[in-house]
């Protein structure tokens, strides 16, 4: 939870302020309620929980860099661990059972593959995004060039030296 | 108009529709400056008729024509009709004067010919009271005819019982008069620069021409022009003239009163009138030069009078410069001469010259041609190569245009030392103010270098008859500025090349002159180094002389100029616009209507709206400029919003995973 608190007030290299994507406050309220609410009524999915969602609370910590790494992780850790616990929820609600499954290693490697698949998509998601967002950008300058030489077409190419009184007033230098 | 070619029967011209001009020439007929053709009437008058074909590079004297239009008199050869024709001799037009044909012959074939004299009991009936009573309207016409000449009277019938003037208005005024008939004055003038004078000019010629009638040959053939101005200046014209010849008693006291040298003394129209009906009158006596009591020596030679020092000064301006600059003029005129006044002229203007803002070259010049005047107040102007009155100024400079040679010679008369210069040095007259003003005039079209102005502008605003000399129009002989138009028409669908502008110089010093509206804004902007308003201010010049003086089809000009608008139409932005305004110029191009095609270009609607529409052209581009460089920033530095982006993908892929898979395992275990 430190590394979302961390982010707070920190810039990008844009400029903006880095907002949380979920607000740590919130998280630490609600993670805490969970454990207490699990720890109360049901101790078997709390072990269940508490062995099979390791590499979250390991991306949580780990990921001070990686803002937010622990949300893909756990949502898809939580995925690959959801069948064992939804077997523990709806059979044999025991800690028995819940020790049963831990030792048949199934969910672990299912909740922990999963686990791996959510740093995966965290990891390559970025190349993905940024080859959208330039495809995007330069669609929009195409398309703005198009236009301008369309402009030019119609008119001549005075109006790329030429500036207009409103033009040169924007562009010019602010004392 | 020209319908034949030979003369058999048919004929090389037609003017105005009925005088057939035929090729047979008429040789006694002809002059320097015009061939003389016979002319049938084609509405069947037996009248003889001759045609005078006036080289069209010398102009007419129109205002002569239009007052001999209506004049029949006996002894002057009544002017028929005058027009422009087509005549295929000079592959051009030219002007036709048409007269009714003296049919006894010339008088006198060349100044240096013998022919039969008359005697002098039928000098008084057969010649004197003919052209007496032709000077007489004439002057009635305020004209003077200024070529009366034996080689220019005819005998006006077969039978030769009167004699008839010649034509007056096919050259210049006097310009093809001998020495001899002239005045001191005028013959000192080039022969184009003489100016219309007066009926005392006519009045000398027709004196030495009665002389010569007498004798049957020219006078003092042994001596040249300039032999015979000086022995005119130093025994007087009429000892000049006469010599040792006999002169019938009862004709001397007119021929001594009509080559009286001092024109105040000379016989009037009103003098020869009263001798002719009778009345004696006193002996006039030759007013002779006065002498000095010691020569003045230039280039070799003693002069002993002021005129003739001041022909010779003219014929030496060079070495004549230092001499009167000197003060030795000034020295000579007061103590050989006794001429004070003239001396303090000379002084004074010695002094003045010395104090010139001048170049001290055009000082000098100035100088010696004031010093000129002062010895010699009637005399010409005289300025190195150029020997003018005022009002000869535009005949000279129009035949020397024509003859090709240098007109900076003329050009230097309209100098304002030199304009003062003539009129400090005479008597004031009625037509000073207007002839400075004129003068003045000319001098700032002179200076003024630009289309419209320049030594083409004072050609035609001093010559009425000068036709247009630009070589897209001149085989038309355009005179009148109402044919100008017609004429660069055909120019146009005859050009060779359809880029070729239709108004160069003398086109443009043509409409300066002749037109009677404001133009100068037109002209100002043909000038203009902009080719966008050069091109317009030409287009604009057009359309008003269409739009005021016709005709209303103009297809060849039209068609030119069309091809001639590309920069007005780079003058607007749109292109749409420009494309827009080639197509609509077609029709009023084909239809020949340059006032049309004028407002089509020029339309200041479609000025204001192509102008606001490149502004707002302009600024939309720049406004995209401004996103490109905010899109190319973002290119390179995208990375935080693409991560930002792509953890938010991530977080929520994950989620959405999630949620499917436990949905879908809950499902699958019910």
């Amino acid at each position: 939870m430190s590394s979302l608190a961390a982010t707070k007030g920190r810039r990008s290299a844009s400029g903006k302020e880095d907002r949380p994507l979920i607000s740590p406050l919130l998280m630490l309220v609600f993670g805490l309620s969970l454990l207490g609410l699990l720890a109360a009524y049901s101790s078997e999915s709390l072990l269940l929980l508490g062995i099979g969602m390791l590499p979250t609370v390991g991306a949580a910590f780990a990921g001070r860099k990686e803002k937010g790494v622990w949300i893909s992780v756990g949502w898809l850790n939580f995925a690959g661990l959801s069948n064992w616990l939804l077997d523990l929820w709806s059979s044999d609600h025991t800690l028995s059972y819940a020790t049963a499954q831990l030792r048949t290693v199934a969910p672990i490697l299912v909740a922990y593959a999963a686990a791996a698949l959510g740093w995966f998509l965290y990891l390559a998601m970025p190349a993905v995004a940024r080859g959208i967002i330039a495809a995007s950008l330069r669609r929009r300058k195409a398309n703005l060039v198009g236009k301008q030489r369309a402009l030019v077409d119609q008119w001549d190419n005075g109006i790329t030296t030429f500036k207009p009184v409103a033009v040169e007033k924007r562009n010019a230098p602010r004392a | 108009m020209s319908d034949g070619r030979h003369s058999n029967g048919r004929f090389l011209a037609v003017l105005k529709e009925r005088y057939q001009i035929t090729a047979d020439p008429l040789s006694d007929f002809s002059t320097g400056t015009a061939q003389a053709f016979v002319t049938l009437d084609g509405f069947g008058s037996s009248t003889p008729l001759v045609a005078l074909i006036v080289d069209p590079s010398i102009p007419c004297r129109l205002d002569a024509l239009r007052a001999l239009k209506g004049i029949e008199t006996p002894g002057l050869m009544t002017l028929v009709e005058y027009g422009v024709v087509d005549w295929p001799p000079y592959s051009r037009k030219a002007m036709a004067l048409i007269y009714e044909r003296p049919l006894g012959g010339r008088i006198m074939a060349a100044m240096t010919s013998d022919f039969a004299r008359i005697d002098g009991s039928e000098l008084m009936k057969k010649v004197i009271v003919p052209i007496a009573g032709a000077m007489r309207q004439l002057a009635k016409h305020g004209l003077a005819h200024r070529a009366i000449r034996p080689t220019n009277m005819y005998w006006a019938t077969a039978e030769r019982q009167a004699i008839v003037l010649g034509d007056c208005a096919a050259a210049p005024p006097a310009f093809d008069q001998p020495t001899v008939v002239e005045t001191i004055e005028s013959a000192l003038a080039h022969p184009a620069g003489r100016g219309n004078g007066s009926a005392a000019d006519d009045l000398y010629a027709f004196g030495a021409s009665m002389f010569i009638l007498l004798q049957g040959r020219g006078p003092v053939s042994s001596l040249n022009a300039q032999d015979l101005i000086r022995s005119k200046i130093t025994e007087g014209s009429f000892a000049a003239i006469v010599r040792a010849e006999t002169i019938p008693i009862h004709l001397i006291e007119m021929i001594r009163g009509l080559l009286t040298d001092d024109p105040k003394s000379r016989w009037t129209q009103a003098a020869l009138d009263e001798w002719i009906a009778g009345k004696r009158r006193p002996a006039s006596q030759s007013r002779i030069e006065k002498r000095a009591v010691r020569g003045f020596e230039f280039i070799g030679v003693e002069y002993f009078s002021v005129r003739e020092l001041a022909i010779a000064f003219c014929g030496h301006w060079d070495a004549a410069i230092p001499v009167v600059a000197s003060g030795q003029l000034e020295q000579w005129l007061r103590r050989a001469l006794a001429a004070e006044d003239m001396a303090d002229a000379v002084g004074k203007a010695v002094d003045n010259a010395k104090g010139s803002p001048l170049e001290r070259s055009l000082a000098d010049d100035a100088l010696l041609c004031r010093v000129c005047l002062i010895l010699d107040p009637l005399a010409p102007i005289r300025l190195r190569a150029a020997s003018v009155v005022p009002r000869g100024i535009g005949a000279m400079l129009a035949v020397t245009v024509a003859n090709g040679t240098d007109v900076n010679a003329i050009a230097r008369v309209f100098r304002r030392e030199v304009q003062k210069a003539w009129l400090d040095t005479r008597e004031p007259s009625d037509g000073d103010i207007e002839l400075d003003g004129k003068l003045k005039l000319m001098a700032e079209y002179l200076a003024k270098p630009t289309l419209g102005n320049g030594i083409e502008r004072v050609l035609y605003a001093l010559n009425e008859s000068m036709p247009c000399q630009s070589p897209l129009v001149a085989k038309e002989f355009v005179i009148d500025i109402r044919n100008l138009l017609p004429a660069l028409d055909i120019a146009a669908k005859a050009a060779n090349s359809k880029k070729a502008w239709p108004i160069d110089r003398h086109v443009a010093a043509f409409i300066g002159a002749r037109t009677t509206f404001d133009i100068e804004r037109q002209m100002s902007e043909i000038a203009d180094s902009s080719s966008e308003r050069s091109v317009l201010g030409m287009l604009n010049l057009l359309a008003t002389l269409q739009w005021r003086l016709g005709p209303k089809a103009l297809g060849g000009l039209a068609g030119l100029v069309a091809g001639l608008v590309k920069p007005i139409l780079n003058g607007y932005h749109s292109q749409r616009r420009r494309r827009d305004l080639e197509r609509n110029l077609e029709e009023p191009a084909g239809r020949g209507d340059l006032v049309a095609m004028f407002r089509l270009l020029d339309d200041p609607d479609e000025r204001a709206k192509d102008r606001v529409g490149y502004d707002q052209a302009s600024r939309e581009w720049h406004h995209m400029a401004d996103r490109i460089d905010q899109i190319d920033r973002d290119l390179s530095n995208h990375d935080d919003k693409a991560a930002d982006a792509a953890r938010r993908a991530s977080a929520l892929i994950s989620m959405g995973l999630a949620l499917a898979t436990v949905v879908a395992l809950a499902v699958m275990k019910q």
